[in-house]
């Protein structure tokens, strides 16, 4: 090749070739150098050295935030039927419901005027009170008999229809004469930023919300409920402020967050009360994360304890300081997905209806309630929190690797202690649980605990 | 004649009637706009201690007329003497909105009412820092309110409500043995130590323009004020928070023309600066409208991850090097 280089082309050729190779492959290079410092970094993480001060008491611990769940439209179908008891084990405070006007087929239009069928979408609703949970009804999308070439992702030919449609499904849902149920909420749209449900303008969302917030004010006879939005596909501060700025009724703000870095879930917490500070008639409103996970994609890692443990070190992060509801995406596969990359906590039932192991995560974190512990000396992979409640004291520890791969020996170290024989369980969510005995003379009690990669373990220490 | 002043009187009667109800009105108005008037103050004010010993600080509001509903508060002091090892929130404030954070130097926490139907009103604790004693002191160290801290109350015509704060101060001696000893609780009254700006003195910090509530037609508004000759101004513009320092002039006067763009909509500043003289911290805030007709701003960076390949990066960077690689030995003549 060489040779054949030499004798065609000339040294002043293949010079000037070689100078353009080098300016167009430099930003590669330069990015391939990134990111091998930042496998690196990553590598040379550190590691967690866990101390819990066993007498400074901070705040109530409530696990009740995360135990909230949304299904998407896989199936236009009442998909949760199959599976009402195994959803009813998660202890679900709320379910959320998308695709409620197109899978359903709640709308059509008889001689000119607009007919409502409910009957459908109540087995739907009949469905998530038998699990104990209230709905969540991400208005979506637009019933086809009003949009605007029947597309349900368009907006309506008569804005004033979609206020209908909007006040209808209110009254017929909160209605005090009619499903009577309290403290629903309404979530105008599911991802108005995405292109597969319309790529909506944040003005053209903004009018979308203004014509449903008129048909959520002409709702009359209802019990009290809920509308907002934007439920974006991230926590974007120009749909935020735009839909606080709009001047329509605002009672609660949503987005989705699929990070894969569960510490970016405290920071967009961090955000949005920042932004909301000049606005203090919404800072308080509650905010709501309308569907999570670490990827939004399809994914064969969602099978896996890696989901576990993702969803643990997420719930960690939102342990202090939080959104009012952390909703986990989805309650059950779709069909076709044996090959396990369904989003998934339990798999469909052409596939046995099988819990997977982020199933069991939520009511395992339950027994952490209590008044939590100062806790320090979190790693770059092991983090954790501590409670206290009826003289047992819990320390939850999750190891998480976005790599996949890593684990630990966790020193973790119990102090101002009272002398006296202690009881130490370690209790990991899939593996092993064991008990030791510990006596105390001077306060402190300190044992290695080995994290396997993504593996989650609460250790319970009493007298 | 009796019957034309019985009409004048009438019609007297029938226009003191609304002039009555609206001067109530606008009394009523008044009282329910209060001007900020919110401090903060950390007790003890003074704490002396021991080398390794832990102590607790309250983290204490008074919220004056004003309806408080959020309180994002940021501490900073000396790493080398101080350590933070915890920040919750106090018994007023129930509800926590960002979790506490404590690093070198810096505590924060963001607090909130139980929902904005039941603002807080009167004096309590907002918050409660936990610190640990590293080292011996020679003079008592400071632990301050950052600039910016944000006391959020509804109803007023700038959302930032917060007038005036006070720091405490920490002696530590050495030895790691002696029990913790606070001083007897000093009141917000401490004249040396409290730096409440409230209305405008000689020496006070003030923003000049953009005034209250106005509404500014440009995107990057200067922002101008008075301070004391020679004082560092710290200005905090939310909703973003760009925190940037200028200098007082000789004649106390300073100014700031934000350099990046600031979006449609309330915007809120709060300078504060230390009196080169009396070293007391002062703070003054305002809020004004931009409205710029901007549009859309750019989605911050949390937007859904796409999943891409390694794999093409691959070949193209073995194609890059295949092509670097021969071009550069055919120049010199190493290949056969």
């Amino acid at each position: 090749m060489a040779n054949f280089l030499e004798r065609r082309v000339s040294p002043k050729t293949t010079s000037i070739i070689s100078l353009i190779a080098i300016i167009f492959f430099l930003p590669f290079l330069l990015l391939v150098s990134y990111q091998t410092v930042s496998l690196l970094i990553r590598a040379l993480g550190t590691p967690a050295n866990i101390i819990v001060d066993t007498k400074t008491t901070l705040e109530d611990i409530d696990t009740t935030f995360f135990h909230a769940f949304a299904q998407g439209g896989e199936e236009s179908t009442d998909m949760l039927a199959p599976v009402v008891s195994e959803v009813r084990a998660l202890k679900p405070r709320l379910i959320r419901l998308d695709h409620i006007y197109d899978h359903y087929n709640v709308v059509t239009r008889s001689d000119g005027s607009l007919a409502f069928d409910w009957s459908r979408l109540d087995a739907a609703i009949d469905t998530i009170s038998q699990t104990g949970a209230k709905p969540l009804l991400s208005l979506s999308f637009m019933p086809a008999p009003i949009a605007k070439d029947g597309n349900i992702t368009s907006p309506p030919e008569n804005w004033d229809e979609w206020s209908l449609v909007v006040q209808k499904t209110i009254e017929h849902y909160s209605g005090k004469n009619q499903r009577n149920i309290t403290g629903v909420f309404y979530e105008v749209w599911n991802e108005p930023d995405l292109a597969q449900f319309g790529k909506w303008s944040v003005s053209d969302y903004i009018t979308l919300y203004r014509y449903a917030s008129i048909g959520a004010n002409n709702a009359t006879s209802v019990n009290r409920f809920f509308l907002g939005g934007p439920g974006t596909t991230g926590l974007y501060k120009n749909w935020i402020l735009a839909l606080v700025q709009s001047g329509n009724r605002v009672d609660f703000l949503s987005w989705h967050s699929y990070l894969e870095n569960p510490t970016r879930f405290n920071k967009d917490q961090r955000d949005i009360i920042s932004w909301l500070l000049p606005y203090p008639n919404f800072t308080l409103i509650p905010k709501l994360i309308t569907e999570f996970g670490f990827t939004g994609g399809k994914d064969k890692r969602y099978g896996t304890t890696y989901a576990a443990a993702h969803t643990a070190a997420v719930i960690r992060q939102l342990i202090s300081g939080r959104p009012q509801h952390l909703f986990s995406f989805q309650l059950k596969d779709g069909p076709n997905q044996e090959d396990g990359s369904g989003w998934g906590l339990i798999t469909h039932e052409d596939n046995g209806t099988k819990p997977k192991p982020r199933y069991s995560v939520f009511n395992f974190i339950d027994a952490m309630t209590g008044k939590r512990l100062l806790l320090t000396g979190e790693g770059s992979w092991v983090t954790g929190f501590a409670s206290s409640r009826n003289s047992t004291i819990r320390v939850l520890l999750v190891n998480f690797d976005e790599g996949g791969s890593h684990s630990e020996n966790v020193p973790v170290t119990l102090t101002n202690l009272d002398p006296g024989s202690y009881s130490w369980r370690e209790r990991f969510l899939f593996g092993r649980d064991v008990r030791f005995t510990e006596v105390v003379t001077d306060g402190t009690l300190k044992r290695d605990v080995f994290m396997a990669a993504q593996s989650i373990a609460i250790i319970e220490i009493s007298k | 004649m009796k019957r034309v002043i019985l009409i004048i009187v009438a019609i007297l009667v029938l226009l003191a009637i609304p002039v009555t109800v609206f001067l109530v009105s606008q009394q009523q108005e008044l009282r329910k706009r209060a001007t900020p008037a919110t401090t903060l103050s950390l007790l003890p004010a003074t704490v002396e201690t021991t080398t390794g010993e832990s102590f607790s600080i309250d983290v204490r509001i008074d919220t004056g007329e004003n309806q408080v509903v959020t309180a994002e508060i940021a501490l900073s002091f000396d790493p080398e003497k101080l350590q933070a090892e915890s920040i919750t929130n106090g018994q007023l404030f129930p509800n926590i909105l960002t979790s506490g954070s404590v690093d070198s130097g810096t505590a924060s926490i963001a607090v909130g009412a139980p929902n904005t139907s039941q603002p807080i009103t009167g004096i309590g604790t907002a918050a409660v820092v936990r610190f640990k004693a590293l080292a011996a002191t020679e003079a008592p160290v400071s632990v301050r309110f950052a600039s910016t801290t944000f006391v959020g109350g509804l109803g007023e015509e700038s959302a930032n409500v917060l007038v005036g704060t006070t720091p405490a101060r920490v002696t530590i001696t050495g030895g790691s043995q002696e029990t913790t000893v606070p001083l007897p609780t000093p009141t917000l009254s401490d004249e040396e130590e409290s730096t409440q700006s409230g209305d405008a003195s000689s020496s006070a910090v003030l923003i000049i323009a953009p005034e209250k509530n106005e509404s500014v037609a440009d995107e990057l508004p200067t922002i101008t004020g008075k301070a004391p000759p020679g004082s560092t101004v710290t200005l905090v513009i939310r909703s973003n928070p760009v925190t940037v320092t200028v200098t007082a002039d000789a004649n106390g006067n300073w100014s700031y023309t934000p350099t990046i763009p600031l979006v449609d909509g309330t915007h809120s500043v709060v300078a504060s600066a230390i009196d080169p003289v009396s070293g007391q911290t002062q703070t003054s805030s305002t809020s004004f409208i931009v409205a710029a007709g901007g549009g859309n701003e750019a989605s911050t960076d949390s937007a859904t991850p796409v999943a891409g390949t390694v794999e093409t990066t691959i070949f193209l960077l073995s194609l890059g090097f295949l092509l670097l690689l021969s071009g550069v030995l055919s120049r010199y003549g190493k290949l056969s």
